[in-house]
């Protein structure tokens, strides 16, 4: 995160304002005016940090309107970090608006007691609210317990070649338990040794302009992981992935930096480690959706395609712009519902269009907002990440 | 004041196309220049009736109006001066016709350009112009300032394809002008006449676009030079031999290194110059050429020859193209981009010249463009924030200015006067040509609400 007011500066001198970001940002083509676009917002962060424009509720407000999907930085000719100067912005241009969003995401999420009360009031109460909210509608039916009570925290192996910490995340550990499951399975097959790390990544409060919250969060998972002596830290959330990469900037501590450098998405430690292909039949049409954090995020993109293109079965047919946002964003989805739905449902159609029967994705956030999109779209199309048809293969192999 | 205006504009257009909070407005303040202004009002009509009822109300009570497409822009045109009303066109984005036999388009003023190319593509049509910010700008805006760009050389620029136009006046009437046909020459040409005047004498609608069949085969090309001399002197004589590539550009090492660091197409950073070509016509006739160009541009020191070998990587290379003006900005933040034009026989000599200002004044000056049909970009590149830097950078434009002209050139070949050339216009057209541009606004804008201070108005260097 780049903090001095001069280095934000710095970033705004590089855009030249040419406008070929209206050509990619999701967000400008749902909405269609310039506010909404990345070049707007680099020039309104300029005006606030040259002292030209005082903080207020409609900078706050145009400053929500972003995915933080990084597709106008990749398209950039200057590369210029929209996504980093609207975190600024969002952090420190004034208060705001007070939301049910926010108090999720800097007041429950980091507070585990908090989370487990939230999460029984959530359970019991998920028809009510997935009928008031639409963007839960992908959801999972939300489990009795949070996942690390069904395992212990150390999964022992017969033979480990190596002890790998699995950074569950909220998502996983509240709702997403059969990703979790999946994931555990397939380290296992891998002879790892498996540590679970609760906890928040922080990636959700800095969304939503708490950076210091955000920061105590990297603290804590950095001193956790440390404590769990792994070799190497695995996520199966593309955004608590580029979260925990970047604590070594956000914290130049040594220890945050020798973390950051341990942080692995799944697809990417599998394939670096050798993939175990000893895989089952797996019959069915895939189509792969990038999620934005994992592959302009962490240059993840080849690594699970390799993957999916290694099990017997699995027809992968590419959808037109397979690295276009899919508009869920973590709590985008529920701060600007109807821009999401109109992002979603272009991306449902082009899923669609490939015939597939699973889209795979890398983030629990995109299988949420897929899911969501693909079901109102009234597509009989399954969401599952791509660990779970991992996992479905060497299920395969052993019941034959 | 403003109150009161926002009542009466949303009660005449509806009140979510009347847009009055600072925040938004200060995202209508700009263009792809480093020139700013804070409109009054931004408005967005959503047809035609709309922006007359506009045109006519503003008319009335004489409010400055500053019409905008995209705002992508290099002269300052849609830069709103003045207090003005931005008139944000983007709207009107119908592509209302493509005709097939009559071999045309009727489209809005919002359509983009990229849009339009791919409609007429789909159907083995072609719409030639093409200005670097094609994905993202607008047909108002490239009638409006006479858009060019690489195809420019072969197949002419913006006003070489718009037949018609339709045009709110100063005063709220809506007129058409020309219309379906190639041959036209009822009364004055006044579709010549509004395209390239940058929204000074009315508001352009609507356009009736030429369109052309879409070439049969294309190959992309690239050549790299040690020397920037050798590679202006291959232009020469590639057409001296009678070829005429659709495009045939110029790129400078300050701007292969600007344009590689962030998308790398694979450019050689190591190159003084490189040639960037397309050939297009029948697959034979594109086969010949190539080798002739080939063999041309070795004859005159070219290192390296690169062929395209899919439209892939055709396309990535005409993209680091288009990215070259925007990715400018990484030697310094201010980018003063001037297109002075010259016939192409004096494009070395304009390069000679533009090294030597730079040198003379101590500045970055960046060379590419449009070298084939003499239309080079020499941008100028500093820090806004440094005023003796600034001042340099004043004398050495007048100084490019004067050299393009001695070279038989003109001031413009592709931009527009805008904000950005106002002061050197009349070294151009002279005394008497000011005085009938400035009749000619006067009688369509007797109140001067059209986009005022561009092309024409007062500025610091107008003595008389």
């Amino acid at each position: 995160m780049i903090k001095t007011k001069e280095t934000l500066l710095a970033q705004v001198d590089r855009c030249s304002k040419c406008g070929a970001c209206r050509e990619v940002c999701p967000v400008f083509l749902a909405k269609g005016s310039e506010p909404y676009v990345a070049r707007a917002k680099v020039q309104l962060a300029g005006a606030w940090l040259d002292g030209n424009l005082s903080p207020s509720r409609r900078l706050q407000e145009l400053m929500g309107y972003c995915l933080l999907c990084k597709t106008c930085t990749h398209h950039c000719p200057n590369g210029v970090q929209v996504d980093r100067l609207v975190l600024a912005a969002r952090a420190e241009a004034g208060p705001a608006r007070r939301s049910l969003v926010r108090l999720a995401a800097t007041g429950i999420l980091p507070h585990p007691r908090r989370m487990w009360v939230a999460h029984g009031v959530f359970r019991l109460t998920q028809g009510t609210l997935t009928r008031l909210r639409p963007a839960l509608q992908g959801l999972p039916q939300v489990p009795r317990k949070p996942f690390t009570q069904h395992y212990p925290a150390v999964l022992p192996v017969a033979r480990p070649r190596r002890r790998v910490g699995y950074f569950l995340g909220c998502m996983i550990q509240y709702f997403w338990h059969r990703v979790g499951d999946a994931a555990i399975h397939v380290l296992r097959e891998h002879d790892g040794e498996v540590v679970l790390l609760p906890g928040c990544c922080g990636m959700p409060a800095a969304a939503q302009g708490a950076a210091g919250i955000a920061r105590q969060q990297a603290e804590m998972v950095v001193r956790q992981a440390e404590q769990a002596r792994v070799e190497a830290v695995v996520t199966t959330c593309a955004s608590c992935g580029l979260a925990l990469a970047g604590y070594g900037d956000e914290l130049s501590t040594p220890a945050a930096r020798a973390f950051s450098q341990r942080v692995r998405d799944i697809s990417a430690f599998l394939m670096e480690t050798g993939l175990n292909r000893d895989l089952g039949v797996v019959e069915t049409v895939v189509t792969y959706h990038d999620p934005c954090h994992l592959r302009r995020g962490q240059g993840v993109w080849q690594q699970p395609r390799e993957i999916l293109r290694c099990i017997p079965g699995v027809d992968l047919r590419e959808m037109e712009q397979p690295d276009r946002c899919c508009g869920g964003s973590g709590t985008f989805a529920f701060s600007h519902p109807e821009v999401a739905a109109a992002i979603g449902g272009l991306k449902a159609e082009m899923a669609a269009r490939t015939g597939a029967a699973v889209v795979a994705t890398g983030c629990p956030s995109c299988q949420l907002q897929l899911a969501g999109v693909l079901d109102r779209a009234g597509q009989a199309v399954r969401v599952a990440h791509t660990v779970e048809i991992l996992s479905q293969a060497y299920a395969a192999r052993l019941t034959p | 004041m403003r109150d009161v205006l926002v009542k009466d504009l949303a009660r005449l257009l509806g009140a979510d196309r009347v847009i009055s909070q600072v925040e938004d407005r200060l995202c209508y303040s700009y263009d792809g220049t480093y020139k700013t202004g804070i409109p009054r009002l931004v408005v967005k009509p959503g047809n035609t009736e709309q922006v007359a009822a506009l045109v006519e109300f503003a008319y009335q009570r004489e409010i400055p109006l500053v019409p905008r497409g995209a705002g992508t822009g290099l002269s300052g045109g849609s830069v709103p001066l003045a207090d003005g009303v931005v008139v944000s066109l983007t709207a009107l984005n119908r592509v209302v016709e493509l005709d097939r036999v009559d071999m045309l388009a009727v489209v809005e003023a919002g359509v983009v350009t990229g849009s339009l190319h791919k409609a007429a593509e789909a159907v083995r049509l072609f719409y030639p112009p093409d200005p670097a910010s094609s994905a993202v700008s607008t047909i108002g805006g490239n009638v409006a300032e006479c858009a060019g760009g690489p195809r420019g050389l072969k197949y002419g620029v913006t006003r070489d394809y718009v037949l018609g136009l339709e045009v709110v006046l100063p005063d709220g009437r809506v007129i058409n002008t020309g219309g379906r046909t190639i041959k036209n020459v009822t009364g004055y040409d006044l579709t010549r006449l509004i395209t390239g005047s940058e929204g000074t004498l009315g508001i352009i609608t609507r356009a009736v676009l030429r369109l052309l069949p879409l070439p049969e085969h294309k190959q992309t090309i690239l050549a790299d030079f040690l020397d920037l001399n050798a590679a202006a002197t291959a232009i020469t004589a590639i057409l001296a031999e009678g070829i005429v590539p659709a495009a045939l550009e110029i790129m400078d090492d300050v701007t292969i290194r600007c344009v590689e660091k962030h998308r790398s197409a694979g450019l050689p950073l190591d190159a003084a110059a490189i040639l960037l070509m397309d050939l297009d016509g029948p697959r034979e006739t594109v086969g010949q050429q190539l080798n002739r160009v080939g063999e041309i541009c070795r004859r005159h020191g070219a290192r390296n020859i690169r062929v395209a070998h899919s439209t892939g990587e055709s396309a990535e290379l005409w993209q680091a193209r288009r990215a070259v003006s925007p990715a400018l900005v990484q030697v310094k933040p201010t980018k003063i981009s001037e297109d002075a034009t010259v016939p192409r026989s004096q494009v070395p000599a304009m390069i000679r010249r533009l090294k030597e200002i730079a040198a003379r004044h101590n500045l970055d000056i960046a060379i590419f463009g449009h070298a084939g049909d003499g239309n080079l970009h020499p941008n100028i590149l500093v820090d806004r924030r440094n005023p003796a830097e600034m001042a340099r950078a004043e004398n050495a434009i007048a100084e490019i200015f004067e050299a393009a002209l001695a070279l038989g050139g003109t001031l413009s070949g592709e931009h527009g006067i805008g904000l950005l050339k106002r002061p050197y216009l009349k070294q151009e057209v002279g005394s008497a040509g000011m005085e009938y541009m400035t009749r000619l606004k006067q009688a369509f804008d007797p109140k001067g609400i059209m986009n005022p201070g561009k092309i024409l108005g007062r500025c610091a260097s107008d003595q008389n």
